[in-house]
């Protein structure tokens, strides 16, 4: 770059983006150095070619259709919200009655699938002697003992 | 009585409509005259308005006050501006020796009683901006026009203040190349 060694800040300095003390003492450098006078009267014509700008119009069609369609985002963020709502609540319910029905059927498969002795305690049935294991045998024992009106006689 | 933009926005996300709808008629028209600038046409520029209005209503929550919502508006809507520049894919990259063809053009356009002058002038402008880099015009835009700090701009752009200040030299270079001898 060719000039003024100080010429690579007066960019910053002419948009008052420089420290104070660095400020002042470019200040006085351009006063004396017609390099960077002329550098920063040109970035002053830059500004002024870019202010005469004319100002586009808004038109009120387009003004209000950002309105419209910004109350048309508000309305479907609000049945968004109520329905991921309703499916949140429905999920539930079902997951609801899977457990329900879940616990049901492990009730009734206890029965099922309980060792022999203990079914034979809990159920308290009494079955023949032949068929049970040794467990099953000694928990009818129990049972019928514990049913007799003087157990252990 | 005027509510301050802060309170404006608290309200909407409280979900009052009345409150975001007073933020679009206060900033719909600077927002704009920005959007033009970085587009180039206004009907681009409305598109990309409408988006930055969609975007910062979806993103109401996530504003957290750390800046003013002017910041938080133009930072949204320079998004959506080089969104929209992207999706394009028209970008012309106009060159110096076009520019100043254009330029020449309209130096020799009829004076200031004409009419003409303030068309050409809109002209100028925005051929001098067309060519500009993205990057160029965005920190061109947001000084020249918006007279926004190097830190306001490096909050809007998500750029450090260092990179603020060499883009916009390096944006000056270029215009100071293309406007040599335009008075």
């Amino acid at each position: 770059m060719a000039g003024c060694r100080h010429t690579g800040r007066l960019s910053a300095f002419y948009d008052g983006e420089v420290a104070d003390e660095e400020r002042r003492q470019l200040q006085e450098h351009i006063r004396h150095c017609a390099d960077c006078a002329a550098e920063v009267e040109r970035l002053r014509a830059i500004s002024r070619f870019l202010a005469v700008a004319p100002e586009p119009r808004l038109s009120p069609a387009a003004l209000q259709r950002f309105h419209r369609v910004v109350s048309g985002a508000s309305e479907r963020t609000v049945l968004r919200t109520a329905r991921a709502f309703a499916m949140a609540a429905a999920a539930m319910v079902v997951v609801c009655l899977v457990w329900l029905w879940q616990a049901d059927g492990a009730q009734n498969g206890y029965a099922l699938e309980a060792p022999e002795w203990e079914r034979a305690a809990v159920l308290q049935q009494v079955e023949q002697a032949g068929g049970l294991s040794a467990e099953a045998q000694l928990a009818q024992w129990i049972v019928e003992d514990l049913s007799r009106e003087n157990p252990g006689d | 009585m005027h509510e301050s933009d802060l309170e404006l926005l608290r309200r909407a996300r409280r979900g009052e409509d009345a409150a975001f709808h007073e933020l679009v008629d206060r900033y719909s028209v600077p927002l704009f005259r920005l959007a033009f600038l970085l587009v180039g046409n206004e009907t681009d520029a409305e598109d990309v308005v409408q988006e930055t209005l969609l975007g910062s209503l979806q993103g109401l929550k996530r504003f957290e006050g750390r800046s003013s919502v002017k910041t938080w508006l133009t930072r949204i809507l320079a998004k959506q501006a080089a969104l929209h520049h992207r999706s394009r894919s028209r970008r012309k990259t106009v060159s110096l020796e076009e520019a100043g063809e254009e330029l020449a053009m309209v130096a020799e356009a009829p004076g200031p009683d004409s009419g003409v002058q303030r068309v050409d002038t809109r002209m100028d402008v925005q051929a001098v901006l067309r060519s500009l880099s993205a990057e160029h015009r965005q920190v061109i835009v947001l000084r020249e026009f918006e007279a926004m700090s190097y830190k306001e701009i490096s909050e809007v752009l998500d750029i450090p203040c260092g990179t603020v200040e060499s883009r916009l030299f390096r944006a000056r270079e270029h215009l100071k190349k293309l406007l040599t001898g335009y008075k």
